[in-house]
Parts: structure tokens; C-alpha cells; sequence
């Protein structure tokens, strides 16, 4: 079963932050985001009220939760560069970086 | 974080079938979205252990099996359990061995500390920016009593938002 992984970075197994591979890590862990995003924003719109459900509205839901996660994680990164460098934990980032990566979809 | 909000998702949807309070969905999906976002929490935690154990690893050499392969297994010196397997114990250098004055870890305990600090300060950043960010994207939920928007006007932010659904949703 290849999307197994899901049950390593769940239990923050160590292949999920070490260095090494850091694409194919990155691949999987940005495919993760998407489809847990994509389910949720899913149910997330599929509140019928009194007319039904709404189609375009479950899709535009399922579309805007995975932009919602990226889009603050990317908004939230260069403060986190410039807090991590004046604390000089610099030499680190990368690392600090896959662990907060791994956190979005776990 | 997502995985824990995706695990919620089976019971959102059982009350998002069973109510017709707008309000009501708004809070259960703020609701679930939070204790998603503590359950993120507590992952960040376990994986920045996870990453102090790596960097501690890599700064204090161990002897290690020939056996080892890097990804498998690993077992590391800090973990209790670091030298009960007795077919390849892993055993520290003999230069991380001596070392008197303990200046390793308060090295190591002053980075913590900043660490520490550093995720803090992430957390609040974070949180922030995603119930703002949350609310400029919205509909998310969308009401279903006006016509559906790709995005509404720009008004309030998100906090005065949420106290006015518990308003109207107590009143």
C-alpha cells in the first residue's frame, strides 16, 4: 500500500523530518494536505439548510481549505525565518521547516 | 492537523444533515476546526521531540552497527530504551563521553529553550493569520438562505464574526 506513510507521519516517525529525499518527502506530505483539505472542505460545504445541498458551494469549499492551510502557511513562513535567524537557530531551519510541513497534514 | 479535521468530518456531516441552524454549523465547524488545531498541536510537539532527537544525534557521534541503515530503526541515544537491544547496542563516542563540565547540554538546553520560544511565537503567528485568512476566504460554509458568492465584500474580522453567531445563536 503506497500512501501508508500517512500512518508514519500520524506517529511522527523520523523519515517525516530528517534530511534526505526532501522532494519526494515534500511531494507526499503536500499530496496529504491536499486530500485531507479537499474531504474536509467537501463536508465543510455540504451544509443543505432548508433548499438542499449546494453543489458549487461543496466544491468551492473543498477547494479553498487546502489555499486556506498553504496560503497561511506561507504568509506566516518569513516571519518564522526572520524570528528563527535572530534567535540564531538558523542552521536548523530546514529541519524546523519539514516539522512544521509535517504538522499540516497530520 | 488536517487528518484530525478530516477524522471530524463524518460527524460535522451528521449534524450538518440533521440541522437547519446557519449559526449553529458555523460554531460546530469553528469547534472542530479548533480541536483540530490543539490535536495539530500536540503532533508539533511530538515532532519537534522527534527533532531534537535527530539534532542530538547528529551532534554527538555514536558508534553505531554496521548493520545500521539510515530511516530504519533508528534508535537513539536519548531514548530510554537507546541501549536495550543488545544485538547492536548503539554507544556513545568517547568524546561525547567525556565531557566534564556538562557544557553539551546546556548548550543544548539553551537551544531548547530558544526552540521553544521560536514555536511559540509560530503558534500565535499562525493561529492568527488562519482565522483571518479563514475569514477572507469565506463562504466556507455558506449560507444557504442568500445566493451563493465566490467571495463576499470585505467587513469585521473573523473574532467579532464568531461572537456575533454565539450572539445570534443564544438569542
Amino acid at each position: 500500500m503506497r500512501f501508508l506513510y500517512i500512518n508514519d507521519i500520524l506517529r511522527s516517525q523520523a523519515w517525516a523530518i530528517q534530511e534526505g529525499h526532501f522532494r519526494q518527502r515534500l511531494g507526499q506530505l503536500l499530496f496529504l494536505l491536499v486530500a485531507f483539505g479537499l474531504t474536509y472542505g467537501l463536508v465543510m460545504g455540504s451544509y443543505p439548510g432548508d433548499y438542499g445541498p449546494r453543489g458549487l458551494q461543496v466544491l468551492y469549499s473543498a477547494l479553498k481549505v487546502p489555499v486556506l492551510l498553504m496560503g497561511t502557511f506561507l504568509l506566516s513562513l518569513p516571519s518564522f525565518f526572520v524570528v528563527n535567524s535572530l534567535l540564531g537557530l538558523r542552521d536548523d531551519f530546514g529541519y524546523a521547516m519539514l516539522a512544521l510541513i509535517a504538522t499540516q497534514p497530520g | 492537523m488536517l487528518a484530525a479535521m478530516a477524522s471530524l468530518g463524518p460527524i460535522v456531516i451528521f449534524f450538518s444533515i440533521r440541522t437547519t441552524s446557519c449559526s449553529f454549523m458555523i460554531l460546530l465547524n469553528v469547534a472542530a476546526c479548533s480541536v483540530a488545531g490543539i490535536l495539530g498541536l500536540a503532533f508539533l510537539l511530538r515532532t519537534l521531540h522527534q527533532l531534537v532527537l535527530i539534532i542530538d544525534d547528529q551532534t554527538r557521534p555514536v558508534r553505531r552497527p554496521e548493520s545500521y541503515q539510515p530511516g530504519k530503526e533508528t534508535r537513539y541515544l536519548s531514548r530510554p530504551d537507546a541501549n536495550e537491544n543488545q544485538d547492536h547496542p548503539i554507544e556513545p563516542d568517547a568524546s561525547a563521553k567525556k565531557d566534564p563540565s556538562g557544557s553539551l547540554d546546556q548548550v543544548g538546553n539553551y537551544t531548547n529553550r530558544k526552540a521553544k520560544s521560536v514555536f511559540r511565537i509560530w503558534i500565535l503567528v499562525y493561529a492568527l493569520v488562519d482565522a483571518q485568512m479563514s475569514w477572507v476566504l469565506r463562504p466556507l460554509i455558506g449560507n444557504p438562505n442568500i445566493p451563493f458568492e465566490w467571495f463576499r465584500e470585505r467587513q469585521r474580522n473573523f473574532f467579532e464574526a464568531i461572537l456575533r453567531t454565539i450572539g445570534s445563536f443564544f438569542s
